[in-house]
């Protein structure tokens, strides 16, 4: 593993390869700690003041760690954050400094580290792992697939032209296509696909009366130069901005802007919460199964709402409030039960980045 | 298959260590659609692979491309109706039109290499009967030239090579269940079973099928019974087809010894029909491109029907899996017989002469 290599040099006696590795390594510390530690030092400037101990205390006690994998390496970095934090009072004092590993928790760490370089490899895994996608099926063959289903199922198009359209070099046979269209992993893609909702997506969504870039936008609202798009406020936009694109919680808005209430958010927000577009597109997917005459319930499926859920989580890094917000309004449609206590087993407990690291191991190195 | 076998459980510092890692992966990579024209292209067929495969990845992630992809293809089926019905949709979609032009540039252009390429090696084989290996590498750039340009029904890549496939051997009488496949570097290897034996030894070619349907002879033997097959070497071109991308469509029986054809337009079957009757066009020279005008030579038979005055002489070419309307002509206009020159506008193309001639439709509408 190039990672481990690099961690060998760090810890080695040749002081300039040490060095050298130190440059390379402690930027993924970084990024690594940033998310590790943000639940024990909420606060950014804190955070960053934790990290630049941590790094001082790595570099000067290299030569004491071991170097016995990857995994220990990682579990060895966040327990110098985790003391650091504690050691510079950033932590709370309700927090038990828990440092407990079990042996076997090495080789999920080792995985975790490994397919977080790897991102293709990781969302592909969570399509196999919880969409139910074979191991193996190329991206290209997914697409068509997923394709497929939607001109069949949300666009309604006959069947003779959905065979010339996802056809490589000819049309696709008919038989084939059912077999598609009936598969329950192309079903909960086709979900999936609808069901999530990219925030900058989102956004515009809500703000469909507004035609100008968001990030021209986001300037904008923010200098506040120039008038506000009709019928809107540069708070509101602001707010809406920060929330739905940006994922922020309600303290840190208020922190960024002195004089904001969380009341006050609330009601801005309030304006936009009934054009949020999750539970009529659920009802859209209810009514073409229906319609199509699908018998298997690919909405009620646990797998779609745990992929949407790490989706969430790890791409847009939402709070689990905002993942709930996004996901029980369509999840109450489909008649899937989906709860906060639900929620924060599959991400504060780890549950899924635990399924994901199984399943890469079970089904990709037996 | 909700992933919930059984697993073991991370401890509360693992698991956020774990999360942590995972967190650190970088957003997924959204793929656009970058190259203007894209959604026009794919849906005339004119795409390569690569482009073929992002812009399916783009079509599920939007509603609008796909509502895009939709109008297009009804705007083709109406342009198809005729030139007067293509300038029309052109006009009223100027993207579209644009991309047809550039496309049918392209193709033409394609086209015109292939088939010169394939011309030349075909004089030397004449002259020089072991320079008959050149003539095969020629055909083979040409039908690996075509595969790797446009994915489209002709150039079928999902097929494997030993998907057998049903050729007429001789129409109304004999068809056979046709596979060739490469047999080493330089050689492929043709079997075939007919649907009845024949009643004494015969001689059977294999050809293949020109892109626009024209066929070139690649070599015989000796049909015995109801089994017949065929070694060829000096096939190095063809060899280098990736294995499961030779198309046994791509070939064709027939009874009998031919020689190579001197040239595939003059030589060729002839190229006009009406839709099944027996009216044929038989073409005079290779057509050619001047000054953006293509030239196309053919002899009118005498027995031309012409009581029928809005029948109208259509020219088109295949782009992609579009016809691409070049012109017109009132049938009742054309001359009673002996050969007539029909033109076309083909702006940007460089002067050549189009010896792949099949890729030329002529049809009466």
């Amino acid at each position: 593993m190039e990672r481990l290599r690099e961690v060998e040099a760090f810890v080695g006696k040749d002081a300039e390869a040490s060095e050298r590795a130190f440059l390379g390594l402690s930027h993924q510390i970084r990024q690594f700690l940033r998310r590790y530690l943000s639940s024990l030092a909420p606060d950014e400037d804190d955070r960053d003041d934790v990290i630049a101990v941590t790094l001082e205390r790595i570099w000067t006690n290299r030569s004491k760690f071991q170097v016995r994998g990857e995994g220990q390496w990682w579990a060895y970095v966040a327990t110098v954050g985790r003391r650091c934090a504690y050691d510079l009072g950033k932590a709370p004092a309700t927090v038990v400094l828990q440092e407990d590993i079990a042996n076997a928790d090495y080789e999920v760490i080792s995985w975790a580290a490994h397919h977080s370089r790897e991102r293709a490899e990781l969302f592909r895994l969570a399509d196999e792992s919880w969409l139910g996608w074979e191991a193996g099926t190329s991206d290209r063959d997914r697409n068509r697939q997923l394709l497929a289903a939607q001109l069949h199922y949300l666009d309604a198009r006959p069947w003779a032209e959905i065979c010339e359209i996802v056809g490589v070099g000819q049309p696709l046979s008919r038989t084939q296509l059912d077999q598609w269209l009936a598969s329950e992993a192309v079903l909960r893609s086709l979900c999936y696909n609808c069901l999530y909702v990219h925030p900058d997506e989102l956004v515009r969504h809500l703000l469909a009366d507004v035609d100008e870039s968001l990030d021209s936008l986001a300037t904008r609202s923010l200098n506040e130069e120039s008038p506000a798009p009709p019928g809107w406020t540069w708070q509101e936009i602001r707010l809406i901005l920060w929330h739905y694109r940006n994922g922020l919680r309600f303290d840190k808005m208020c922190r960024l802007q002195p004089g904001l209430s969380e009341a006050m958010i609330e009601q801005a927000l309030a304006r936009v919460q009934h054009r949020l577009p999750f539970a009529s597109i659920a009802e859209k997917l209810v009514a073409a199964f229906r319609r199509n005459g699908v018998r298997s319930e690919p909405l009620r499926a646990g797998g779609l709402w745990r992929r949407l859920a790490f989706e969430y989580h790890v791409s847009d890094e939402l709070t689990q409030k905002q993942i709930l917000d996004r996901t029980l309004p369509a999840a109450e449609v489909a008649g899937f039960k989906l709860t906060d206590g639900m929620l924060n087993v599959w991400i504060s407990s780890g549950r899924l980045m635990n399924q994901i690291c199984s399943h890469a191991r079970r089904v990709h190195h037996g | 298959m909700d992933n919930e076998e059984a697993m073991h459980e991370l401890g509360p510092h693992s698991a956020a260590i774990v999360d942590a890692l995972i967190r650190c992966a970088p957003g997924r990579l959204e793929i656009g659609l970058e190259a203007e024209g894209a959604i026009e292209r794919f849906a005339c067929g004119w795409v390569t692979t690569k482009e073929h495969d992002n812009v399916v990845a783009a079509l599920t992630r939007s509603q609008a491309l796909r509502s895009r992809l939709f109008e297009v293809r009804e705007q083709l089926k109406a342009a198809n109706l005729g030139l007067d019905a293509q300038a029309a949709v052109f006009a009223e979609d100027p993207a579209l039109g644009r991309t047809m032009r550039e496309a049918l540039s392209a193709s033409l252009s394609a086209y015109a290499d292939w088939g010169s390429a394939c011309a030349k090696a075909l004089d030397v084989a004449t002259e020089r009967k072991d320079l008959a290996r050149t003539f095969r590498s020629a055909i083979g750039r040409l039908v690996e030239g075509a595969r790797s340009m446009v994915t489209g029904p002709r150039f079928a890549a999902s097929r494997t090579a030993a998907e057998p496939h049903l050729v007429v051997v001789a129409p109304g009488n004999r068809t056979a269940e046709l596979v060739v496949r490469h047999d080493s570097d330089d050689r492929i290897v043709a079997e075939a079973r007919f649907n009845k034996p024949f009643g004494e030894p015969t001689e059977v070619s294999l050809y293949l099928v020109e892109p626009g349907g024209g066929w070139a002879w690649l070599g015989s033997s000796i049909a015995r019974g109801q089994v017949w097959n065929l070694t060829t070497e000096g096939c190095e071109e063809i060899s280098e087809i990736p294995p499961g991308r030779l198309d046994s469509r791509w070939f064709a029986l027939s009874e009998g010894r031919r020689s190579p054809r001197k040239s595939l337009a003059t030589n060729g079957p002839p190229v006009g029909h009406d839709e099944g009757s027996a009216l044929r066009l038989t073409l005079v020279d290779a057509p050619t491109i001047t000054n953006g005008v293509l030239t196309l030579s053919v002899e009118v038979p005498k027995d031309m029907p012409r009581h029928d005055t809005d029948a109208r002489l259509q020219l088109a070419v295949d782009v992609g899996e579009t016809i691409y309307v070049l012109n017109e002509w009132k049938v009742k206009d054309l001359p009673v017989s002996g050969p007539v020159a029909l033109r076309a506008q083909v702006p940007g193309i460089p002067d050549c002469a189009l010896e792949l001639s099949s890729v030329l439709r002529l049809s009466i509408r």
